[in-house]
């Protein structure tokens, strides 16, 4: 009983931490908390509904969906949040709240607010270990997540652009003065991220009914997993999903499962409380 | 007497010791400096005596009461303010409210005052736009008042940041390179306000600065720092003629600013 | 020499329209939508002093309006007490909480503090939805009763226009009160550059958790307002969108400004209706709009008629006399 709820608490860590992959990235690169990233997730399962719908086969629909998702990416950093300069935090809020409503209005005003149902991706017959009863959806979302993780750490730490991408999260004007253009590495991060959100939104789907309103509660755990790995790096994001995944199912478990989210979120205002990341007792004022 | 007394102060950020078994002292209605070359330490003291930093070990002695125990704000009410390296002025208030801000230590108005005792609220708000006001024709920037702070040439920006410091009614009043930036006819100006606060107020001034000639100038007393540990003190010409720190200078890279 | 207590033009036009719309627009859907904007400019004005006054952006104040309805309701309605003693207390209750969220609110910034107090409005939400026993969860709470003022039976939205404007009004002279003061400066200060206004002598802690419980009283207000208007409430009303409207409100009308929450909670109010004919797709162009408005106007769109402004002088500025002389000798400042 145990195991199974680790199981299932890994298997929803692992989406939190593609969605805490994705805000991180953004918030990382340009100081923005991105709040339309959960209706990206939502946009995508929609997105891959239709097109199997449309009677595109299930893997392709998958894949042009993730595409269509990242082109969307590109298309909002380049003609709406570059236009704000980012360097208002507040403006850039409003900008990412706007797009928020936007798509899940216009997603119920293109496919309904009716809830839908996402077939599933991996097959529905159980594994069965040592008497145990395993969904191959769970092992399926782990190793998807930790693929997709891997590939990434690849990307970013092993290739040319991947570095690029640091370093202009890191340092902006540094970079900008050792030739890397950051204005790319922006749109490309927005691209990637909101590509992540789409392969999460698919992860999801099947497990939830599809609606508009889908993105909301997990784009605000995606955010705690960030917060709980560290907010701001990255591989913090990919320890903060698992994390807070197991600590859900835990709750749920042995406390209540009413009062789940409220001890999820307990535990990130105590994690900001204690743990303030980043800036612990370092003073700016006296910089030489 | 002496106004603040350090002793034997210390204080390590991580691997590095920024300042080492520190002695000072300075008396009242005195005007000091710290020198030294860069990264000396010479901040990294501004910000332990205001709190910002905690010592590692030793005492900081101000008006017979150690002082290492309290929060900046509490210091402040005790009677030091400082002015910053890289200007810290309230932007978006215009420089009339800087100065204004600068006197809330030393007023009580609270959220039930404004909203139950109206009298006592406006007098002291009369009050306290009469002494910024007057502090700001004394410090000679009163046609600026209504300007935002931003927009202040930055001379006057480092002039108004020293009327914002003095509002707080300091016994003791710590310049970070005030002089930084400015011409050399915004640098006479500015000796002869620190030399017109320090005759008029009741209070001491210890400045933190590189250019010698301003330092020199100005300063009774001076401590010379170098890698946190204090290699010199006494007059401005002992300390010119002493060997340890015309080295710590010269090896260093002499500074261009004197 | 104009005193902010005489009775000018421009209050006297202020106080003409709030008596004489409810006349002229006789409409119940529209009074219904003025008195929402009333309660929504209770709200961003609560949330302009905490953000943009004192720099703490929250994305929960919607606990804060839930937390002051619901300890309304649950008064009134168990122990039959009138608004006017119900209202007071709410409002106590819900600064409390406004200092519980303020105390890790203290050590946390910037975007930091945005996520703190989203999780804090998530864990108000789900008590309100599932401590039944004390707040009946989703049914919510029924049978809030018209409340009276000197006898009148407020019953109708037109009389909740008059009620609302009073608080409004009272709203906003409060805010203009704070914001003018030493209080007001001390929170611009930390706004600003809060280890400058900590070195000027500003207590940090003190202020922050200050600012937290006047943006708890404001929002607990409009709280109990809306309770005894539509006189149910149930969680619904106060997820995280709406803490998502009141901050939108309050930055699109303009932020850190006097009347910006006032203008936001118009703007953002009308705005759906403008676009109603559109039918399904009204709230996409209400969003195109908030991020076309961002662009455009970026300090908010009181900022963006600044010259007009100052024109009705509602600009926040402080008259100081020209010749040098007088300051010495003169009593007379404002």
């Amino acid at each position: 009983m145990l195991l199974q709820q680790i199981l299932n608490g890994l298997t929803m860590g692992s989406i939190y931490a593609l969605v805490a992959i994705g805000v991180t990235m953004i918030f990382k690169s340009m100081g923005m908390l991105n709040v339309a990233h959960g209706d990206t997730i939502m946009l995508s399962s929609f997105i891959a509904i239709t097109l199997i719908g449309l009677g595109i086969p299930f893997y392709m629909a998958l894949i042009l969906t993730i595409i269509a998702v990242f082109l969307y990416g590109l298309f909002s950093e380049k003609f709406i949040y570059r236009r704000l300069n980012y360097d208002s935090f507040t403006n850039l809020l409003i900008a990412t709240i706007g797009m928020s409503i936007i798509l899940r209005n216009g997603s119920i005003a293109i496919w309904g607010a009716e809830p839908r149902l996402f077939p599933n991706i991996f097959s529905d017959t159980p594994i069965i270990i040592n008497g145990y009863s395993i969904l191959p959806q769970n092992i399926g979302i782990i190793l998807v997540s930790l693929l997709l993780m891997g590939l990434l750490q690849v990307f970013f730490y092993k290739t040319k652009l991947g570095k690029s991408m640091r370093a202009a999260s890191t340092d902006p004007e540094g970079a900008s003065m050792i030739g890397i253009n950051v204005s790319l590495t922006r749109f490309l991060t927005f691209g990637i991220s909101s590509a992540l959100g789409a392969i999460a939104g698919i992860l999801l789907a099947p497990m939830f009914n599809v609606t508009p309103d889908m993105g909301a509660v997990v784009v605000l755990k995606g955010f705690s997993a960030a917060i709980m790995g560290g907010f701001g790096n990255i591989i913090g994001a990919m320890i903060g999903g698992p994390i807070l995944g197991i600590i859900e199912a835990m709750s749920a478990t042995y406390i209540s499962s009413a009062y789940r989210d409220v001890i999820a979120y307990i535990v990130l205002i105590g994690v900001l409380y204690f743990k303030p990341t980043g800036f612990l007792g370092k003073r700016t004022d006296q910089k030489l | 007497m002496s106004l603040l007394k350090i002793d034997d102060m210390t204080k390590t950020f991580g691997g590095l010791t920024a300042v080492k078994n520190l002695n000072m002292e300075i008396n009242n209605h005195s005007i000091s400096a710290v020198i030294g070359p860069n990264g000396a330490g010479k901040t990294t003291v501004f910000n332990l005596i205001t709190g910002v930093y905690k010592l590692d070990s030793g005492d900081i002695i101000f008006n017979g009461e150690s002082i290492v125990n309290l929060s900046p704000d509490e210091i402040v009410k005790k009677g030091i303010t400082r002015t910053f390296q890289n200007i810290r002025l309230f932007k978006d208030m215009t420089v009339l409210e800087n100065v204004m801000t600068g006197f809330h230590c030393r007023t009580e108005c609270e959220i039930l005052d404004l909203l139950f005792k109206k009298n006592k609220t406006k007098k002291e708000e009369a009050e306290i736009l009469e002494k910024s006001l007057k502090l700001l024709e004394y410090i000679g920037i009163y046609e600026y008042r209504n300007e935002k702070s931003k927009n202040l040439p930055y001379g006057h920006q480092r002039i108004l940041e020293i009327a914002r410091a003095l509002a707080a009614q300091p016994k003791l009043l710590l310049l970070d390179e005030p002089a930084a930036g400015m011409n050399s006819s915004e640098k006479d100006d500015l000796i002869k306000i620190i030399r017109k606060i320090q005759n008029d107020y009741d209070l001491s001034i210890l400045l933190v600065e590189h250019d010698m000639g301003l330092v020199m100038n100005i300063a009774e007393s001076i401590v010379v720092l170098n890698y946190g540990a204090k290699i010199a003190s006494g007059t401005p010409i002992e300390v010119q003629t002493n060997d340890a720190v015309i080295e710590a200078y010269l090896g260093k890279g002499e500074d261009s600013n004197a | 020499m104009k005193n902010k207590n005489t009775i000018n033009y421009r209050h006297l036009l202020t106080i003409s329209v709030c008596i004489l719309l409810p006349i002229v627009v006789q409409n119940k859907y529209y009074l219904h939508l003025f008195n929402m904007i009333g309660i929504y400019s209770l709200l961003a004005i609560g949330f302009n002093i905490l953000a943009g006054y004192t720099g703490q952006i929250s994305l929960g104040q919607a606990a804060f309006y839930g937390i002051g309805s619901y300890a309304a309701a649950i008064l009134h309605v168990k122990f039959n007490l009138s608004i006017w003693i119900v209202l007071p207390i709410a409002v106590i209750i819900t600064c409390i909480f406004g200092v519980i969220i303020a105390i890790p609110a203290l050590k946390v910034k910037g975007k930091y503090l945005v996520l703190l107090t989203i999780a804090f409005g998530e864990i108000t939400r789900l008590i309100l939805l599932n401590w039944v026993g004390l707040t009946k969860g989703p049914a919510g709470i029924l049978g809030i009763k018209a409340p009276t003022v000197f006898g009148f039976e407020i019953d109708s939205p037109m009389r909740f226009f008059y009620l609302i404007s009073g608080f409004v009004i009272l709203g906003i002279i409060i805010e203009k009160k704070i914001v003018n003061s030493r209080i007001g400066r001390a929170f611009i200060a930390i706004r600003e550059d809060e280890d400058a206004a900590e070195l000027i002598g500003i207590n940090l802690k003190s202020y922050k958790i200050k600012s937290f419980m006047i943006s708890a009283a404001y929002s607990a207000a409009a709280g109990v307002l809306y309770a005894f208007m539509v006189g149910y409430i149930s969680p619904d009303s106060f997820r995280y969108d709406e803490s998502v409207s009141i901050l939108s409100m309050s930055i699109v009308g303009g932020f850190g400004t006097i009347y910006g929450p006032i203008v936001g909670s118009i703007a953002l109010n009308v705005l759906p209706e403008i676009f109603r004919p559109l039918s399904e797709f009204r709230m996409v162009f209400y969003g195109v709009i908030l991020i076309v408005t961002t662009m455009i106007y970026p300090g908010g769109l009181l900022k963006g008629f600044e010259a007009m402004l100052n024109k009705f002088q509602l600009k926040r500025k402080l008259k100081t006399p020209k010749n040098k002389d007088n300051i010495l000798k003169s009593n007379k400042l404002y």
